[in-house]
């Protein structure tokens, strides 16, 4: 039941919210923050519960549903996706606090779809069903699209279109496959009809039926990642989105792309994950290079951590298709940094625009002056999202490149050269945007330093960052079990080893 | 099988042929002498007045179709009368019904002035 | 007493015709209360028939089976939903209201008939008897010119369309020596398929049937109907014909010529990529409410008729065929529509036009419940989970998929993604954009529950999909 209560808690506080009315901001506020909360302590007592060293599922919950057509309601979690769902509940709760203030159109909707949006986030971690899975997985589309387009930026509408449009095409084509495979394992299991994750993987497909499986998984997963080149909606997105948008967009919804590969693609599609292995390495390499690259040019704020996703999320693929342990615990890890790094990242942009409502890197400089304790969160995140050893961008990208080395020293040298570009970038966007002086005189009023809602939400997130820098162990020992399931249905299948 | 549908075809082509025969022969042998008179209608030799393409007032067409109703009831009406000894009081209950469903409408009908003629 | 909720339905057409007659104007409004009740009861019979053992009526003209009770069930459902959205939009426009139930009632007794016929005669009579009724509720605004336009478009096509349906039925006929279905199926089994005469037939009956539900080529008629149409009208013209049609369909092609297995199944498949495919894209021009409605009601006729491709004769039990998906979605597909077409009803009843994608300009602050529920039902239509909408196609492109058409569960899922974005412009336009003018809006206790009940059906459908399939996949048990 535990799992249910966490991935429906927001549904209550949905409830909570109904009845309220509009015009009491803070009561909205308060009672959302409070439902968040106590999500996430749940999902800490999870963490806490988890039985770190059994491999398997756990928590499971495993009803009839669709029962007609053997869909079930079939939850559970392992080691990934346990870190996940206590990042999503992290991040939600941040998220309603970093609009605190800069939201005030329309709060009790706002926070009805943030509510919504963390159900729909924290059922894709944990469903076992692979219909189960499609339909949060679609739940989560709507309210982001709903955010970014009622409480965006100008183009907000040409962005949220293209936001939606970009990723429903993508998972239409992964239902067709889903249900694909449905019938493949009715056919290769004696009818048995199921879509349940921990059957589906019993079963050897034909390597001409993975090959379109995996391409419809790929259109789904590739382009929530974004992988190059279809990322193309991202930056709009990014840009355009309120902060709160943008941290779980960043923060979580990037995730699902590489959850589902490391769920669905690899595990149950051994032989194509080996056959197109080459090539999501090129293409993740280049999104690496390609994305540093691009961020290095930017000359908005908000759209060079988004590029800088794009590069970020380049590893997290990298380490899923070497498909060894160093480069599957990296890309796990490196998911979990990313979501704190980057949302860390867009909330502190966020807490500068929100005061001068500028984000163009020309007209800000000096603001160390004027925010010295911000100055002192943002560098700790900006050299955490560099790879600075000591903070937590730099665990998951040495293990990522460490198993990549083991695979392709080529991919491995041409991944390198983005962790030295991210050091150009964002050392020159901090010392730009921090130092020297402020170009923009008139802004100095509205330059305050971080109020107490603002360390609130940074504290816990400088407090993990340096915690899975330091002793990463903690997190890592959540990863072996999974990992090594994932590793051995990978090979398993087709008798191949790792190349 | 499709050796039966020959002589259908045959038919066609002769058939078409003939028409387009004829009209070739009657182009090539006719006179040819374009008048305005041949273009006006004839009517029993008086000449013609106003558009024919007159209006008729609505009351015509409700009455046709009253009239069409009622007409079409004796269709059924005649068939159940041959063969009333042998659908017995059951025949007489339907076709009380049937009478009655049209009355339903001829009420309406009436009720709404349509047999009104203003 | 297999024809016990027909027999209802006919009393209550002829009761509110009469009582349309007698009754002073002001009473007339009372007439909403009776052909709910009528509506409600004949329900209740239809449900109480749900399966007992197949009987038939009328010398084996009409047949009461599961397949009967659940289009009784839709037509029933329709039409308590257009009554409940009727009076508001009536009484706005001075439109009568004993003649709008009346023909109403008319018009689902011939779908009820449609879906019972076991015979070429009766169907084709209670086509016509439910589409008859249509064409004049099309013209009921008789003092507007694009009601008269419509009723007449939709009256020439139709006339035209069931001609072609008769010849067919007539061709048929002349291969069987049969009226009755069950009896043309016997003999169709015995003789050879490669028969050109056969061929001709399931042209001409796809044709005449395709013109009924709207499919890419024979749809012309549809935009301007729809548009020109009172608001009620077209939503039920959207729904019930529809569905009607489609029985109709089935009981042709599935119980007539399913044993003989005709391989009509690319025929459909290539009709229903045609008919998705250009309806989605012409939708995303319009910039009338109702007319981008009309197109993706054109649009799902397509996605409908995957099932129908999907069909393998003979599989009716097995519980991913194609037939019992399309019955599910028709069902579905009822819900939603109406429940769109009731908030355009809704929106327009206090202004002059009110159809244009600008009058829902900031709908959500203006009236914001009215606007969740045309979310929702915009959001199903798009196929969103976990919205009844997205169950329903999730299932058709499940039959597709088991009936190894997979290209056409790919062009399926890549028109939903077109259609997401006109339906999705409608939410673009009531919650992000602003606007000064404040229309106030009509206040109907009538309509308002009927928005509920679309939109928690819209919602539990979805969610409780199970009941609903098992609804569907037990009426297709006959076959």
């Amino acid at each position: 039941m535990l799992l249910s209560l966490i991935v429906f808690l927001p549904l209550v506080g949905v409830a909570l919210l109904l009845p309220m009315r509009p015009e009491n901001k803070s009561l909205l506020r308060v009672t959302t923050l409070v439902v968040m909360l106590a999500d996430c302590l749940l999902s800490i007592y999870l963490l806490l519960a988890f039985n770190q060293s059994a491999s398997g599922y756990q928590f499971e919950e495993n009803i009839p549903w669709l029962g007609s057509l053997g869909l079930r309601y079939h939850l559970g979690v392992d080691g990934l996706s346990v870190l996940l769902l206590f990042l999503t509940t992290l991040l939600s709760w941040i998220a309603i606090l970093s609009t605190w203030r800069a939201v005030q159109l329309r709060v009790k909707e706002y926070m009805i779809a943030f509510l919504l949006l963390e159900l729909g986030m924290l059922g894709v971690f944990v469903a076992l069903d692979l219909f189960l899975f499609y339909v949060f997985w679609e739940i989560v589309l709507v309210p982001m699209y709903v955010i970014i387009g009622v409480w965006g930026g100008p183009r907000k509408i040409y962005a949220t279109i293209k936001f939606f449009l970009f990723t429903f095409i993508g998972s239409l084509l992964m239902l067709v496959a889903i249900l694909a495979l449905y019938f493949e394992h009715a056919g290769l299991a004696n009818g048995v009809r199921t879509l349940d994750v921990t059957q589906l993987g019993n079963v050897h497909y034909p390597l001409a039926f993975q090959i379109p499986v995996f391409l419809a998984f790929f259109a789904a997963f590739a382009v929530k990642v974004p992988l190059w080149p279809l990322h193309t909606w991202l930056p709009d997105a990014h840009v355009e989105a309120p902060t709160a948008g943008s941290v779980i967009l960043a923060g979580i919804l990037l995730k699902l792309g590489g959850y589902g590969f490391l769920r669905f693609s690899v595990p149950l599609l051994p032989e194509a994950t080996h056959y197109f292995g080459p090539l999501m390495l090129t293409l993740a390499t280049i999104a690496v290079v390609y994305g540093a690259l691009v961020s290095l040019v930017q000359k908005d704020w908000k759209k060079l951590v988004a590029y800088s996703s794009v590069s970020h999320m380049g590893f997290v693929i990298l380490g899923i298709f070497v498909l060894n342990p160093q480069g599957l615990e990296g890309a796990i890890l490196e998911m979990f940094n990313h979501g704190l790094l980057t949302g860390a990242l867009f909330l502190c942009v966020g807490i500068v625009y929100e005061r001068v409502h500028d984000r163009e890197l020309a007209h800000l400089g000096g603001i160390a002056r004027y925010m010295p304790v911000y100055a002192a969160f943002f560098m700790v995140f900006m050299l955490g999202s560099v790879g600075l050893p000591g903070l937590a961008g730099f665990v998951g990208e040495f293990l990522v490149l460490l198993g990549t080395f083991g695979v392709s020293s080529l991919a491995g040298w041409i991944s390198m050269t983005a962790i030295i570009l991210a050091a150009g970038y964002l050392l020159w966007m901090y010392a730009r945007v921090m130092f020297v002086k402020l170009n923009t005189e008139h802004y100095a009023a509205e330059l305050v330093d971080l109020r107490a809602h603002e360390v609130a939400y940074l504290l816990p997130l400088l407090a993990l960052v340096i915690w899975v820098g330091v002793y990463p162990d903690t997190w890592l020992n959540f990863l072996h079990p999974a990992v090594s399931h994932i590793i051995a249905q990978a090979s398993a299948a087709g008798g191949l080893a790792a190349r | 099988m499709p050796t039966n549908y020959i002589g259908i075809g045959l038919f066609i082509l002769v058939g078409m042929g003939f028409t387009g025969a004829t009209f070739a022969a009657a182009a090539l042998i006719r006179p040819s002498n374009p008048n305005p008179i041949k273009l006006e209608p004839y009517e029993c030799g008086v000449p013609g007045v106003g558009d024919a393409r007159d209006r008729f007032h609505i009351r015509y067409y409700v009455l046709a179709m009253l009239y069409l109703v009622f007409d079409l009831e004796v269709v059924f009406l005649y068939p159940w009368a041959v063969q009333y000894d042998k659908l017995g009081l059951f025949g007489l209950m339907e076709m009380l019904v049937f009478v009655a469903i049209l009355l339903i409408g001829y009420f309406y009908a009436w009720k709404k002035g349509a047999l009104d003629w203003v | 007493m297999a024809v016990l909720p027909e027999v209802v339905v006919t009393v209550l057409a002829m009761l509110l015709l009469l009582l349309d007659a007698v009754l002073p104007e002001h009473r007339k409004s009372g007439l909403t209360w009776l052909a709910l009740l009528g509506f409600v009861v004949a329900g209740a019979f239809n449900l109480y028939q749900w399966g007992s053992p197949a009987q038939s009526a009328y010398g084996g003209m009409v047949g009461a089976d599961n397949f009967t009770v659940f289009f009784n069930t839709l037509f029933l459902a329709t039409a308590i939903l257009v009554v409940l959205m009727a009076p508001a939009y009536l009484r706005e426009r001075a439109l009568p209201f004993g003649e709008f139930y009346s023909l109403l009632s008319f018009a689902v007794l011939g779908m009820m008939f449609t879906a019972a016929s076991t015979d070429l005669i009766s169907l084709f009579v209670s086509i016509e008897l439910m589409v008859i009724a249509v064409y004049i509720l099309a013209g009921l605004a008789r003092r507007e010119k694009r009601s008269n336009e419509a009723s007449l478009k939709y009256f020439l096509l139709g006339a035209f369309a069931s001609a072609i349906l008769v010849y067919g039925m007539s061709w048929l006929y002349g291969i069987t020596g049969q009226t009755n279905l069950a009896k043309i199926a016997g003999v169709l089994k015995a003789t050879s398929l490669d028969n050109p005469l056969l061929l001709m037939t399931i042209a001409l009956l796809a044709v005449g049937v395709g013109f009924k539900v709207a499919l890419v080529p024979f749809h012309a008629w549809t935009p301007d109907a729809y548009e020109g149409a009172p608001t009620p009208a077209t939503a039920f013209m959207s729904v019930g014909p529809k569905a009607a049609a489609f029985a109709a369909l089935l009981r042709i092609f599935i119980s007539a010529m399913g044993p003989a297995q005709p391989d009509y199944s690319l025929l459909f498949a290539i009709l229903a990529v045609l008919t998705m495919t250009l309806a989605n894209v012409v939708a995303i021009q319009q910039n009338n409410i109702k007319r981008m409605l009309a197109y993706s009601s054109i649009a799902h006729s397509g996605y409908i008729l995957v099932g129908l491709a999907a069909a393998q004769p003979g599989a009716g039990s097995d519980q991913v065929a194609g037939i019992p998906a399309l019955m599910f979605y028709l069902f579905v597909y009822t819900f939603m529509t109406l429940g769109a077409f009731a908030i355009v009803a809704y929106v327009q009843a206090g202004q002059v036009t009110g159809e244009s994608f600008d009058d829902y300009r900031a709908l959500g602050r203006r009236a914001p419940m009215t606007a969740i529920a045309m979310t929702l039902f915009m959001l199903s239509l798009t196929g969103v989970p976990p919205l009844a909408g997205f169950f329903g196609k999730a299932y058709l492109i499940l039959a597709a998929v088991h009936s190894g058409m997979a290209w056409l569960a790919v062009a399926m899922a890549v028109n939903s993604a077109i259609s997401a974005y006109y339906y999705l412009r409608v939410v673009v336009v009531m919650y992000m954009s602003d606007t000064t003018e404040r229309v106030p809006l009509y206040r109907s206790p009538f309509i308002h529950s009927m928005l509920a009940v679309a939109s928690l059906a819209t919602f539990f459908v979805g969610v409780f999909a199970d009941p609903f399939l098992r609804f569907a996949q037990g009426a297709t048990l006959g076959f």
